[in-house]
């Protein structure tokens, strides 16, 4: 059996009030979906497609109107599955050092005493490539991209089986979101963590992933291995994947050659 | 407390005029009757109305009572008053408030109608409505006072509970773990006690202005104790005559009310995590 | 019409430390200038300090501004000649005011009211590709999409009749899809009214799609200025073959490891 089982998932939520009328927003409906051990999975959406529903319901944050989520062996479950938010800033309290927050999930859910907690912490920072004595800084003193680091070693505290990226990388460069995707895949070699990455963005799905899938219309349109020829055939993943940026700048047409007091003209 | 220390030396002039103020006040309110040089209550008609001179520094009232020894041993009263009314206040506020804020449905619906019912009226008619019940009295001045301001605080912070409650850093402790209760009183309590206490600091001028309002409307203390709004009170027949009479007990007030001013300011910039970035660079 | 805004000796300065140092820069109309660099290089200052909308505590110590070779003040081309559309499209609006009137009021500046000005706004909103164009008027901020406003602040610079544009990251707070239609809509713009934009990015993959030419910065200096073509091809700068050597990592078809 696969790590995690979503069967016949639906949800919606009431929108509406003030300005317009109430009705119910439907956002996963019938969504199945396997998980397994160790792999890093991309989950592919646009806006609005329900990931970060999906995302939160996995997490157990909020419960499903109807369906199933069903883990191999038995909860405790905080212990085998973390996430990472998307804005690292309002993801850690901002009077508390960064060293404090990281060992949040230590203490709660280990048994640890507070030297191996700090211990611990210590080697997490190194692990995410961040200075030992940024323990004691606050969020605030900390760059967008340091923050992030931050927020991965803090999933990683308590050596969950799988870590949910949340649109994790979107706030960040180029340069950043390649760096940090580099440390998880490194993280991933070492310690055999499997990766749910939610995203918006195919090339960062490419980079990292071996497998896709597409959430469009509240429910899986694609399932596919990650490859360098992979096309999609759903209209919706087929959108996502032509908006990726082109790789090259293309020729540019007559226009750059044509006088500008030409063009005034007509 | 060490962030209060580091507001302190850091570049904010206004935080040290704070502190030092406000150290000041509570130096004269714990040690007031052995500071004064005379007995604030010594009554001596010969010596009535005296203006200032080196014997007494700030001159005598109608009753030749040294007025610089009530104003000193008068602070007790007119401060003590008054952080007795915020910290009931506080207390009813949080309390109130928070479980408002935390349980939610219909005991908050409950709750904040009762808060409604205790807004609908103005601070003064209130007190003025719980001192027809309880009585005169500085006791009951400060009961009364603080049953008319508490309403507001509750929902304030209920406001900012519900705020804190869905940050993602409350819900990033969730994942981590935390039970409700830890959540609360790690994550969202100490955004909230923080910000409330900036507002009260705020909010004891407003209130030393009710307390001593009361007392000058005869309501509060009873002569001969010292206490500020009484003094003014006192003086007001005399305003054409002596007016300094009546310039030393409002400088005191004004004195208060900005020295607790500055330290809203200093304690906003505590809490405030860039300008506490700032300092520690 | 104007053809060239140039921009010499850009110097930004926050207490003693340089932000900014001697930027110089050309825009041309009908042309897409890129200006790259990482978080933190000065791109977004640079943007702030043609236009004068320094933020507190940064002053400017030196700038020259020319349009087709004559000085101009910074205040005079502000929201005229040269319009701003920033990175959050949300902060850029009035929440307690519709879009009809924000529109109305760029108009307002132009001297254009009445019918006049409601069939000029109908227009622009279509040519932006925002068809429901009633629904949008009448809609507040928060009741719209992150590209929806983006397009609208398109269109409001459209009305100011702007020749020059300056898109501050305009994209980074979209996804993909949103990304790919601003930039189409913004290529067609450039091509069809003639317009000059100032692209500010730390994607090459937005100046790979648009840009004609490219300035390069870093630690708040310009360090390449290159042909678009030039520059993919043949880097020069540090700093240019770190962001390349990003945007290829990623978009390169290669297999997770």
């Amino acid at each position: 059996m696969s790590f995690i089982q979503v069967r016949d998932l639906e949800h919606g939520y009431s929108a509406g009030g003030l300005f317009s009328k109430r009705h119910r927003v439907q956002v996963l409906s019938g969504l199945n979906l396997d998980l397994h051990e160790g792999q890093s999975l991309g989950l592919l959406g646009g806006s609005g497609s329900g990931k970060s529903t999906l995302a939160r319901l996995l997490m157990g944050l909020e419960s499903a109107d109807r369906g199933s989520i069903v883990f191999k062996g038995q909860p405790p479950f905080l212990q085998r599955v973390q996430m990472v938010f998307q804005d690292a800033l309002s993801a850690f309290n901002p009077q508390r050092s960064i060293g404090w927050s990281i060992a949040e999930p230590l203490r709660h859910l280990s048994d640890m005493d507070a030297a191996a907690c700090r211990a611990r912490v210590e080697q997490l920072l190194q692990q995410v490539q961040l200075e030992a004595r940024d323990i004691d800084k606050l969020p605030a003193q900390l760059s967008g991209g340091q923050l992030q680091r931050a927020g991965i070693a803090r999933a990683m505290a308590i050596g969950p089986q799988l870590i949910i990226l949340d649109e994790a990388l979107s706030n960040l460069d180029r340069v950043l979101q390649v760096q940090i995707l580099d440390l998880l895949a490194q993280v991933r070699r070492e310690s055999g963590t499997g990766f749910l990455l939610i995203t918006h963005d195919l090339s960062l799905v490419q980079r990292f992933c071996q497998r896709v899938v597409v959430l469009a219309e509240g429910k899986l349109v694609e399932d596919l291995p990650v490859t360098a020829q992979m096309r999609f055939t759903h209209p919706a993943a087929r959108t996502l994947q032509e908006a990726v940026l082109p790789a090259m700048p293309r020729a540019r047409s007559v226009r750059d050659h044509v006088d500008a007091r030409t063009l005034e003209k007509l | 407390m060490s962030t209060l220390a580091a507001v302190y030396t850091g570049k904010k002039n206004g935080a040290r005029i704070g502190y030092g103020l406000v150290a000041l006040l509570l130096l004269m309110a714990l040690f007031g009757p052995w500071l004064a040089p005379y007995d604030a209550t010594l009554v001596n008609l010969d010596e009535r109305l005296l203006p200032a001179s080196a014997s007494h520094w700030l001159g005598t009232d109608h009753l030749g009572r040294d007025v610089l020894s009530r104003l000193i041993v008068g602070t007790q009263l007119s401060l003590g008053s008054v952080v007795l009314v915020l910290g009931l206040v506080l207390v009813l506020g949080v309390v109130i408030g928070g479980i408002a804020g935390i349980v939610g449905g219909k005991v908050d619906m409950f709750l904040m109608r009762l808060c409604d019912m205790f807004l609908t009226f103005p601070t003064l008619v209130l007190a003025f409505f719980l001192i027809a019940l309880l009585g005169t009295g500085l006791t009951n001045v400060i009961i009364a006072i603080a049953l008319s301001h508490w309403a507001w605080y509750a929902r304030m912070v209920r406001g900012m509970v519900l705020a804190q409650r869905n940050r993602d850093y409350v819900l990033a402790s969730q994942l981590a773990g935390a039970s409700r209760l830890t959540r609360l009183r790690q994550h969202v309590m100490p955004n909230v006690v923080g910000q409330l206490l900036v507002l009260a600091s705020m909010d004891i001028g407003h209130m030393m202005l009710h307390v001593s309002g009361l007392s000058f409307l005869g309501l509060g203390v009873s002569p001969p104790t010292p206490e500020w709004g009484v003094m003014i009170n006192d003086a007001k027949e005399f305003i054409w005559t002596q007016p300094q009479l009546l310039l030393w007990p409002g400088l005191m007030i004004f004195i208060s009310v900005m020295a607790f001013n500055l330290l809203g300011d200093a304690l906003r910039d505590c809490l405030d995590p860039s300008v506490l970035a700032e300092i520690k660079e | 019409m104007k053809q060239t805004l140039t921009i010499r000796g850009l110097t930004l300065k926050h207490r003693q430390r340089t932000l900014v140092d001697r930027v110089e820069l050309t825009l041309k109309a009908g042309q897409v200038h890129a200006l790259v660099g990482a978080s933190g290089s000065g791109k977004s200052l640079t943007s702030l300090g043609i236009l004068d909308l320094l933020p507190p505590g940064v002053h400017c110590s030196g700038a020259s501004l020319l349009l087709d070779g004559q000085a101009v003040d910074a205040a005079q081309l502000r929201g005229r000649q040269v319009a701003l559309v920033l990175q959050n499209p949300r902060s850029a609006f009035n929440p307690v005011r519709s879009l009809r009137q924000h529109a109305l009021e760029t108009l307002h500046v132009r001297g254009l009211q009445g019918l006049e000005a409601e069939q000029l706004i109908q227009a622009t909103l279509h040519e932006v590709g925002l068809h429901d164009d009633q629904r949008v008027l009448d809609s507040f901020a928060f009741q719209l999409s992150g590209g929806m406003l983006q397009r609208m602040m398109i269109a409001l610079a459209l009305l100011a009749d702007s020749r020059f544009l300056l898109a501050d990251e305009p994209t980074s707070d979209l996804d993909v899809v949103a990304q790919a239609r601003f930039l189409d809509l913004l290529q067609r713009l450039v091509e069809q009214r003639n317009l000059g934009v100032l692209l500010i990015t730390h994607d090459m993959g937005v100046v790979a799609r648009c840009a004609d030419q490219v300035s390069v910065m870093a630690h708040g200096r310009i360090v390449e200025q290159a042909d678009v073509h030039q520059l993919f091809n043949a880097p020069q700068s540090q700093e240019a073959r770190t962001l390349l050597a990003a945007h290829h990592s990623l978009t390169m078809e290669s297999c997770a490891p």
